[in-house]
C-alpha cells in the first residue's frame, strides 16, 4: 500500500477516535442527571420527621419570612429576583444580608461574596474561627428558578450556622435574643467543635448531624412557598 | 460473613488508607470503617474489590451509577460506597442529599453577558474564586 493512503488511513483512525470521543463525552453530559437509575426528578424537599421547631425557632422562621419578603416587595422572592438583571440581583442579595445581620444580631459577621463556576458545588460556608459567611454568586446569575433558589437557601442556612455558633457561645448568659432551649446548645456543640462530619467524608453523617439538619430544616421552613 | 472477615484483615490498610491518603481523623476512620462493616453484602463486595484491584463497578449498584456519583458529587472512592449504602437503606433521604445543585442540571443559561459579569465582579470587588477551606473549621 502506497504510503500517502497509509497516512490517510491513520489520520481517519486518529479523527474518528476523537469524534467518538466527543460523542461519548456528550452522551455523559446528557446523563449526568442520571447518577440514579430510578429516582425522583421532583424538587420537592420534605421535612425530616427527625426534627421539630422549639417556639423560639418557630419564632425566628416567622421573622426570617418577613423580613424575606419585605426584601422584595409584593412578589415571591425567586420570582422577583428572577425579574431583575444582574446588578439588581446582586444588590438585593446584599441588602438581604444586611437586613439578616440585624435580625440575627451577628453585626460583627463579615460575608465574603465570590463567583465561581468550576467549584460550583462549593455554594457557601461558614467559618466560625473567622465569623464569617462565604457565599457563591454563581447561582445566582442564572435563569434557573432551583439555582436561584438554591443561593436564599444557602443564605438562611450559612446564617443559621452563625447564629447557633453565637447560641453555643452565649449558652452561659442566656442574654443572646435567639437563645432557644438549653438542650439545643448542647447539641449545636457536637456539630460546630471537632466532630463535624463534612460531605465528602461521610454523606450521611454530614446529612444527619444535629447542625446541619437543623441550619437545612430551618431554611427550608423560610422558604416554604416562596 | 466472608466480607466481614476480610475487612477485619485489611482494617489496619484500611484505616492508614483513609487517615494518610483521604486525610480522615482517627475517630472519622474508625467511624467509616464500622459503617463499611455493615454495608449490604454485594457494595462491600464491590468496595473490597475496588480496595485490592482499584476496579471500580461499571454497571450500576443498587440502583447508583458509581462512576457518576464519583464524578458530579464531590465525593471520594470511600464515601462513594458509603453513599451507595446510604441510598440502599433510606432511598428517599440519600437521593434529597445526593441530588443537591448540579452545574449542569441547575445553572442553566447566564442572566448576562460574562463581561457584565466580570464588570460587576470588579465594581462590587468580589473574588473569582472561594475562599481557602480549612476543614477544622468551616461548617457548610
Amino acid at each position: 500500500m502506497p504510503v500517502p493512503e497509509l497516512v490517510l488511513i491513520g489520520a481517519a483512525a486518529v479523527v474518528g477516535t476523537i469524534i467518538i470521543t466527543q460523542i461519548e463525552s456528550l452522551l455523559d453530559y446528557m446523563m449526568t442527571d442520571q447518577i440514579f437509575v430510578e429516582g425522583s426528578n421532583s424538587e420537592e424537599v420534605r421535612h425530616s420527621p427527625k426534627y421539630r421547631l422549639c417556639p423560639k425557632d418557630s419564632q425566628y422562621v416567622e421573622e426570617s419570612r418577613r423580613v424575606l419578603f419585605e426584601s422584595f416587595g409584593s412578589e415571591k422572592p425567586v420570582d422577583a429576583l428572577l425579574n431583575m438583571g444582574a446588578e439588581g440581583r446582586l444588590v438585593a442579595i446584599k441588602k438581604l444580608i444586611e437586613d439578616l445581620k440585624d435580625l440575627y444580631d451577628v453585626p460583627d459577621i463579615k460575608i465574603e461574596l465570590f463567583y465561581d463556576k468550576e467549584n460550583y458545588r462549593l455554594c457557601g460556608g461558614y467559618s466560625k474561627e473567622e465569623n464569617r459567611i462565604s457565599l457563591n454568586l454563581f447561582f445566582l446569575m442564572t435563569d434557573n428558578r432551583r439555582a436561584v433558589k438554591e443561593v436564599l437557601d444557602t443564605v438562611f442556612h450559612e446564617f443559621r450556622h452563625a447564629v447557633q455558633w453565637r447560641i453555643l457561645m452565649a449558652a452561659d448568659e442566656n442574654g443572646y435574643k435567639w437563645f432557644n432551649e438549653s438542650d439545643m446548645a448542647v447539641r449545636f456543640a457536637s456539630g460546630l467543635t471537632s466532630d463535624y462530619i463534612s460531605f465528602r467524608e461521610d454523606p450521611e453523617g454530614y446529612y444527619n448531624q444535629f447542625v446541619e439538619l437543623d441550619a437545612r430544616e430551618i431554611a427550608l421552613y423560610v422558604l416554604e412557598g416562596v | 460473613m466472608i466480607e466481614n472477615i476480610k475487612i477485619a484483615v485489611k482494617y489496619f490498610r484500611i484505616k492508614n488508607y483513609l487517615m494518610k491518603e483521604l486525610k480522615y481523623s482517627n475517630r472519622g476512620a474508625i467511624r467509616v470503617i464500622n459503617k463499611i462493616r455493615k454495608m449490604k453484602p454485594e457494595i462491600k463486595r464491590a468496595f473490597l474489590v475496588w480496595f485490592t484491584t482499584g476496579q471500580t463497578p461499571k454497571e450500576p449498584l443498587c440502583g447508583v451509577d458509581y462512576r457518576k456519583l464519583l464524578k458530579y458529587r464531590d465525593l471520594n472512592h470511600v464515601s462513594a460506597f458509603l453513599a451507595i449504602d446510604w441510598y440502599a437503606r433510606n432511598p428517599e433521604e440519600a437521593f434529597n442529599a445526593l441530588s443537591m445543585p448540579q452545574k449542569d442540571i441547575c445553572a442553566g443559561p447566564a442572566c448576562t453577558s460574562e463581561e457584565e459579569i466580570n464588570r460587576l465582579l470588579d465594581k462590587y470587588s468580589i473574588k473569582r474564586e472561594a475562599p481557602p477551606e480549612n476543614t477544622d473549621d468551616i461548617v457548610s
